[in-house]
């Protein structure tokens, strides 16, 4: 189970990626810059980088394995970190250009927060009794499974933008809102 | 250096709550607070009078020229009774593409539809003929 979440989870960033190609067509034919756009715009920034980083943290931990416990804690709070700084970018974009945030925006932070809020956990979790069972299994599924979940809504948002750009403005007047 | 590690996660943790929070309860900032740009529009009127709109960066550029021409509207139907008066509104910006969507806007409000506007844009009926758009390029 663990192994197929993380397979779909790597794959999803083609969607993630095709999502903000679809917000930008939106937002160029528009020529307005919409929320879902800033929004998915900082969701592949962070992800790049934070790809970047788990895989400095991985070599780090084959080459270095008795500094395991600075490893874990740079892991833990790198990506809780990480997180904090995604949400603030989006709250810090939608003020510069005097956006309101849309729901995909509220949504990507709030799911942000569960995820950095599995790292704290977790990590507390080893700090205080040394052992990782009671949130192990919660943070190798819950991590995977909520990216996916922004992938899956992300996209979903991206279709409907799709929609509304295929349907010039007429039947899904009234879903503009969302985007 | 356990502790520390503790108390640097919960500090992060503190961050990421209170920046969740915040984009939950978020509300759009005032763009007529930006200092961001020192682009502006102008509204000069035939008797000397005049007035000022600083413009916030360019997404909402064309909202703001269109308050601006309300306000040059106004002003004119006050002072209807005196003959003559004319209205110069003076845009100062940096793109031509705002420029373009601007001048189709004018076009609209004129009576001369643009295919390139939508109808959404139309925010006031009618300029009327004594308001003169003058645009400097930058």
């Amino acid at each position: 189970m663990q192994d197929l979440l993380s397979n779909i989870e790597l794959i999803s960033w083609i969607f993630d990626m095709l999502a903000l190609f679809i917000f930008f067509k939106f937002a160029r034919i528009n020529r307005v810059i919409n929320s879902s756009l800033l929004t998915m715009t900082v969701i592949q920034i962070a992800g790049t980088l934070m790809i970047a980083y788990e895989k400095l943290l991985t070599s780090c931990i084959e080459n270095f394995p008795t500094y395991m416990s600075l490893i874990n804690f740079f892991w833990f709070a790198g990506f809780a970190a990480f997180y904090v700084v995604s949400i603030r970018s989006i709250r810090s974009l939608h003020d510069m250009f005097h956006l309101k945030i849309g729901i995909l925006g509220k949504y990507i932070s709030f799911s942000f927060f569960v995820i950095g809020s599995l790292q704290v956990f977790m990590y507390s979790e080893i700090l205080l009794f040394n052992t990782d069972i009671y949130m192990g299994m919660v943070y190798d599924l819950g991590v995977p499974a909520v990216n996916i979940a922004n992938t899956i809504v992300s996209f979903s948002f991206a279709v409907l933008a799709g929609c509304l750009l295929f349907r010039k403005h007429k039947t899904l007047k009234g879903l503009k809102w969302i985007i | 250096m356990d502790y520390l590690a503790f108390v640097i996660l919960f500090v992060i943790y503190g961050y990421l709550s209170m920046n969740t929070w915040r984009v939950i309860k978020h509300k759009r900032t005032n763009r007529y607070e930006d200092d961001l740009t020192s682009q502006q529009g102008e509204i000069v009127f035939s008797d000397g009078d005049s007035e000022k709109n600083k413009f916030a960066p360019f997404i909402h550029k064309v909202k703001q020229l269109d308050l601006l021409l309300a306000s040059a509207c106004e002003r004119l139907m006050n002072y209807e009774a005196k003959n003559g008066i004319t209205a110069q509104v003076q845009v100062v910006h940096e793109s031509r593409r705002d420029l373009d969507k601007i001048e189709s806007i004018l076009k609209l409000l004129r009576g001369q539809p643009d295919e390139d506007v939508k109808q959404d844009d139309q925010t006031i009926e009618k300029i009327p003929d004594n308001v003169i758009s003058l645009f400097n390029p930058k």
